[in-house]
């Protein structure tokens, strides 16, 4: 009898679940082909509203006359305006009847007007959402508006954020841009000593189409608004600095002036940081392994150990003196510490940080810096060498 | 209470998986930091404290040879183990309260929140019902199981988060001060009361409960530790931006081609959740049918289904109502009975039998 | 003959003795038989005289060797002109004038007509209230072939066939030991089949065996035609998909079986023999296994356990990723996705269980089809599912992908056919409803109620869960014959772990 009453109780709830799930009550998921898949975002200033451009997947089921490139393309260009970024974005779903997913979109793309803003409170969108990676690429545009990086012809068949993804994540490798993921761009918000700096898109024509090119910084100041454009060579050693040094190139000469091209296998970068007097002093040591690419001089005879040896007083000297003239330029415009040194100090001497910190813009621009670089050649290809 | 035994490494899988699920769902809170590397120790403090905390529950193994408190209490005195019946069913009714709001939030806020997602508890509540009427036994058989699926999925977020650690989120210990460190070991510590279901199973388990119980601990603070230095190492201060932090490291791992995991880690977290909840149900259908010895073997589970049913459903309307389940004052009163006073007065209870035992034998 | 039994036939109502006793005369113990089995045209009762007495022969065409019948019986008794004694007068005839050696001796008539139908030869003497029953069977049946569903690489070639003593006899052949015990029980009301009870003294666990025997001894059923009617009675009572009752096909997989302490049961008229209990990992264990190398045997069975993982939770677990966790799929995989599902009407749930819907029952018209026209059905199967329905947009290549990798996995393992078939359904539907948090869910319960499935003192789950380290030893990978054969997995070990 007892059996009986637990069966039935569970008819039931069985009836009352099939109930539920079959009376189209909840929508249980959502068709892929009914879903915007961004892969990236452009986002512009637009008065005072903003203008959100959005890269999409090509369902075949989106339709409008606002798409920049229909038919069999691989995706599509919608734009919006909104009061705020997320509001635009959702109006976006208007113009494509599809429901938004930003699990693979890939980056985000700033004007440089958009950057002059406080942008965490664009990226305010992108750290909430449930969908967005936290490993979302981070840049600023320079000379176009974002929206028209994402629209700019670069070839047929092509996601545009895939390519520019992949040469942000390549910039990154070479270590000519700093890894700037959203993760790491909101670690350094939070830093109350550190200052954002963003890798920065230019478009370069390439007879009939374009093609991206990042070499520059973006350099934001305290307020996360943006500051100023640093150089190639500057961009560099901030990445030395920071202690991302994995991969890069190097050029330099023997005494008869034949270049020699240097590639840059592994870096590490160790800090020593002492307080003197309220005075920060950083000690850097970064170590570098090369290996020879090519060399003018030699004429396919076999290289010299003096050679390789001026070689490695060369590379030695040239950069320490680009650390240290991008780091006289840091303090230069602002002492805006992109170096997250503040955070070394912090690892390095707690109580020193907790006095210095309060005003670490003035302490930082009163800091010294000693840099030390050591060059390990490791190998110089498959030429002879002779001792 | 059934006879039913299970080993010590049955019933201490069960435990681990209750208490590691409650670490990967840890929510932020304006108490507790999880983003600096003091976190990384907290679990280390929970270690100290749980080691203290159960000598009462040894003790009280040892006089009451090896019976449950339930039973061994009663003994001497029915109204009194009526009175612990009662209370460890209301303070574990809280505890499967909190385990599913917490569930609620996250899957309305990670995992559906296009959609309300609330009848998917519900489910869970009524399978966990239905799989309490069940033993403890299939239970803990079955824990073992998801033992090495948390395991393994655990290992396989940690590996695939590993190329993203970065030193410059560590920052020295004891950032704060050693008392604000130890203020938010200890919050963190309330968390994980699961210790006191301990002494509730005590005729159920054989074997070696003490070498059982440091086995769990040191297992258990040793993958909490391995979290936290993940969340740390990986996420840095990004961690308290996010509503679960030790849910976040997932999204940032990747392996080949494949990225993002989280589907995968909450998948294996549910079905932790799903034994918690059983547990619970369990625990608490036990008490009721030893304070209501003539009910229906099925009727207290379903019952107690029924009730956290409705409170779920209240609950889950808003998020301010979440807070209460949150609250660092209800979280720390919970554990500090259940974990604490509970054991301590049944401890004296079982010391006063044997004393009034022993007189009455010495009149005699 | 009693002729008030009802055609509605309560098992429990039937008299125990219809026919009484063997008569006195023998014309009339043959006018009994003729009148049971009036118009049976293969029941013959023939008269004939013995010395100075009338003899009555009654047997059962074709199940007794009619040569052996004459020439080793009806003509040296017809033939015999001597006196018979007029005490012990079958002994006499069985022991002077019939040269066969199985003969008994039966005072029951009931037992006699039984017998008869079993094929045995009676011989009615007059003036003796017994009858002799001679062992002259001939019933026909398949030879002893290779077996159809558990093909092995390596290892013999025999398989069971319907008839109960040459399955006894191909076990009794691998088991030289005095030990290995044969008990012959009888079940069926109407059927009476015989059931070999086979285990090995001093290994089997004596409670089991008496409670296996309690539970063989309590069928009521009328009919026993096959081992699906006996599993039930056997098996756990908690309510699975899985059973604890193994099946095999082979002589020597139930050798080995018994071997390390478990119950074979042989039933008569089936191939196949019943062995309790079963745990869950030895669905996924062949003999093929022992007689590759460990390493083999290890990756071996590695494949076998994914394929069942496969089979059940792929399906669902593409419709969840297709509905709700596209963020696990690769770019390129999900552009391709896209562009596929856009051509297809039905959602992604739909297009699975339509599929595997068509797959089930092209499968089933492939198991009942003669063969002749058997060709018929895979060319339909092929070009429905394979080609027009992707055309016609009812599903798109990658469920089809998915379908055709499902169904070889499940063939992998075809014990567990029924409850793969069944589970793959409920996962396609949870997995469309709630993704993977649901499929989870499932997998919760499914390991649960895996988990509380024990009888004869054994856990299903066993040595997994509870976890048995030595014993672990030949449950995925394999030891070496040498290391094995030192601690042989004896079931017995496990019930340690109940108590």
């Amino acid at each position: 009898m007892e059996m009986k009453t637990v069966k039935k109780v569970g008819l039931l709830f069985f009836v009352l679940f099939a109930f539920v799930s079959f009376c189209s009550c909840e929508r249980y998921g959502t068709e892929v082909e009914d879903m915007m898949i961004i892969q990236g975002v452009a986002v512009d200033k637009s008065g005072n509203n903003f203008e959100v451009t959005i890269e999409m997947l090509n369902n075949k089921q989106s339709a409008s006359a606002d798409a920049s490139n229909v038919g069999d393309e691989m995706t599509l260009i919608y734009s919006a305006k909104g009061q705020t970024v997320a509001e635009a974005l959702r109006l976006i779903i208007n113009k494509t009847g599809t429901v938004p997913t930003y699990t693979h979109n890939k980056l985000v793309i700033l004007s440089e007007e958009v950057a002059k803003t406080d942008i965490s409170k664009v990226l305010d969108f992108f750290e909430r959402d449930y969908t967005t990676q936290p490993i979302t690429l981070l840049c600023v545009a320079k000379g176009e508006k974002a929206g028209e990086v994402l629209k700019a012809d670069i070839g047929k068949d092509i996601s545009k954020s895939e390519v520019l993804e992949k040469i942000l994540n390549q910039s990154a490798l070479s270590s000519i841009t700093p890894k700037t993921r959203l993760i790491d761009v909101i670690n350094t918000i939070l830093d109350e000593t550190a200052c954002i700096s963003l890798p920065v898109v230019t478009l370069e024509k390439n007879g009939k189409t374009k093609t991206f090119f990042v070499e520059n910084l973006a350099v934001f100041d305290y307020k996360n608004e943006f500051s100023y454009f640093l150089n190639r060579e500057a961009s560099e050693s901030v990445v030395k600095l920071l202690g991302e040094l994995k991969n890069g190139t190097l050029v330099t000469e023997d005494e008869d002036g034949n270049k020699a091209t240097f590639i840059i296998v592994d870096g590490k970068t160790s800090y020593d940081v002492t307080v003197n007097n309220d005075i920060v002093n950083f000690n850097v040591k970064v170590k570098m392994y090369c290996d020879l690419n090519a060399y003018e001089g030699d004429k396919f005879k076999s290289i010299k150990d003096e050679t390789v040896k001026i070689f490695k007083e060369n590379i030695e000297f040239s950069t320490e003196r680009e650390i240290l003239n991008t780091y006289e330029t840091i303090l230069q415009y602002g002492s805006f510490d992109v170096l997250r040194f503040g955070r070394r100090l912090l690892q390095n001497n707690k109580n020193a940080y907790v006095k210095l910190g309060k005003d670490w813009q003035n302490s930082f621009n009163n800091s010294n810096l000693n840099v030390d670089v050591e060059v390990i050649i490791r190998r110089i290809g498959e030429e002879s060498y002779h001792e | 209470m059934t006879q039913n035994k299970v080993t010590t490494g049955q019933f201490y899988s069960l435990l681990y998986i209750c208490s590691v699920v409650a670490a990967f769902m840890f929510v932020s809170t304006t108490v507790i930091d999880l983003g600096v590397t003091d976190a990384v120790l907290f679990p280390v403090v929970f270690g100290v404290l749980s080691l203290i905390t159960i000598i009462p529950t040894f003790l009280f193994y040892k006089r009451s040879n090896g019976v449950s408190v339930l039973n061994a209490v009663s003994k001497s005195s029915k109204a009194f183990s009526n009175i612990l019946a009662f209370s460890y069913s209301v303070l574990v009714f809280i505890l499967l309260l909190r385990t599913l709001a917490r569930l609620d939030l996250f899957v309305s806020s990670e995992i559906f929140p296009e959609n309300t997602m609330t009848f998917l508890i519900v489910l869970i509540v009524i399978v966990s019902t239905a799989l309490s009427l069940l033993d403890i036994g299939a239970l803990s058989r079955a824990s073992t199981i998801f033992l090495v699926l948390v395991t393994v999925t655990v290992s396989v977020v940690v590996a695939s988060t590993f190329s993203n650690f970065d030193t410059i989120n560590f920052v020295p210990l004891f950032m704060n001060g050693s008392e604000e460190f130890f203020k938010q070991a200890l919050a963190y510590s309330m968390f994980f009361p699961e210790s006191a279901c301990l002494i509730l199973f005590l005729s159920n388990i054989k074997g070696n409960i003490k070498k059982g119980y440091l086995a769990y601990i040191l297992f258990l603070v040793l993958s909490l530790s391995t979290v936290a230095f993940t969340v740390v190492g990986v996420l840095g201060e990004f961690s308290n931006t996010q509503l679960f932090p030790a849910f976040a490291i997932s999204s940032v791992g990747e392996f080949r081609v494949l990225e993002r995991f989280e589907s995968i880690q909450s998948s294996v977290w549910t079905v932790c959740i799903v034994a918690k909840t059983t547990f619970q149900i369990m625990i608490i259908s036990n008490c009721i049918r030893h304070l209501f010895k003539k009910v229906k073997w099925w009727t207290p589970n379903v019952l107690v289904g029924i009730i956290t049913t409705g409170f779920l459903l209240y609950i889950s309307k808003g998020v301010t109502r979440f807070s209460f389940m949150s609250s660092q004052f209800q979280v720390t009163l919970t554990y500090i009975l259940l974990v604490v006073v509970l054991p301590i007065i049944a401890l004296l209870s079982i010391l006063k039998q044997k004393r009034g035992d022993s007189l009455g034998n010495e009149n005699s | 003959m009693n002729e008030n039994i009802s055609p509605f036939i309560d098992v429990n109502d039937l008299p125990d003795v219809r026919f009484g006793n063997v008569k006195f005369y023998a014309n009339d113990n043959g006018k009994i038989i003729k009148d049971v089995f009036l118009n049976c045209f293969d029941i013959l009762v023939k008269e004939g005289v013995c010395g100075d007495r009338k003899v009555v022969f009654a047997n059962c065409d074709g199940l007794t060797n009619s040569r052996t019948i004459i020439e080793g019986v009806v003509k040296p008794i017809l033939s015999f002109k001597g006196e018979l004694p007029k005490k012990n007068v079958t002994k006499f005839v069985a022991s002077q004038i019939i040269c066969n050696t199985e003969l008994r001796f039966q005072k029951s008539l009931d037992l006699a007509i039984e017998s008869l139908l079993r094929g045995c030869l009676l011989v009615f003497i007059d003036g003796v209230e017994e009858c002799l029953m001679v062992g002259v069977q001939n019933i026909p049946g398949r030879s002893v072939d290779e077996p159809n569903y558990e093909v092995q690489e390596n290892g013999s070639r025999e398989g069971f066939v319907e008839i109960l003593k040459t399955n006894m006899t191909l076990a009794r052949k691998r088991l030289v030991n005095v030990n290995f015990k044969i008990e012959v029980l009888e079940v069926g009301v109407s059927t009476k089949t015989k059931i070999a009870v086979c285990y090995m003294d001093g290994k089997v666990d004596k409670a089991v065996l008496q409670e296996v025997k309690d539970r063989l001894n309590s069928v009521k059923m009328d009919t026993i035609l096959g081992e699906t009617y006996l599993r039930k009675t056997l098996d756990t009572k908690r309510k699975s998909m899985f059973t604890m009752v193994g099946k095999t096909e082979r002589p020597d997989t139930m050798c080995a079986k018994i071997n390390e302490g478990k119950i074979a049961i042989l039933i008569d008229g089936t191939p196949y023999a019943l062995i309790v209990p079963r745990l869950f990992i030895e669905n996924f264990q062949t003999f093929d296994d022992y007689l590759n190398r460990p390493y083999y045997a290890a990756f071996m069975r590695t494949i076998r356990i994914l394929s069942f993982i496969i089979s059940v939770f792929l399906p669902g677990s593409f419709v969840a990723i297709g509905l709700f966790h596209q963020e696990l799929l690769p770019e390129k995989m999900l552009y391709n996705l896209v562009v596929m599902e856009s051509n297809t009407l039905f959602t992604l749930t739909v297009e699975a269980l339509i599929i595997h819907f068509i797959y089930e029952i092209v499968r089933e018209a492939g198991l009942r089809v003669p063969k002749s026209i058997g060709h018929a059905v895979s060319i339909v199967g092929a070009l429905v599912i394979g080609d027009a329905a992707v055309t016609a947009g009812l599903i798109d290549a990658p469920m089809l992908i998915v379908v055709a990798m499902t169904a070889i996995t499940s063939l992998v393992e075809t014990d567990l056919y029924h409850a793969i078939a069944v589970l793959r359904i409920a996962f396609i539907i949870i997995g469309g409803t709630s993704g993977f948090f649901g499929i989870m869910v499932g997998v919760a319960i499914l390991i649960i109620n895996l988990s509380s499935i024990t009888d004869y003192g054994v856990y299903f789950l066993s040595p997994l869960a509870p976890y048995n380290k030595s014993l672990f030893r030949d449950t995925v990978t394999r030891l070496s014959m040498e290391k094995l054969g030192k601690n042989i997995f004896d079931i017995n070990k496990l019930k340690g772990d109940s108590k």
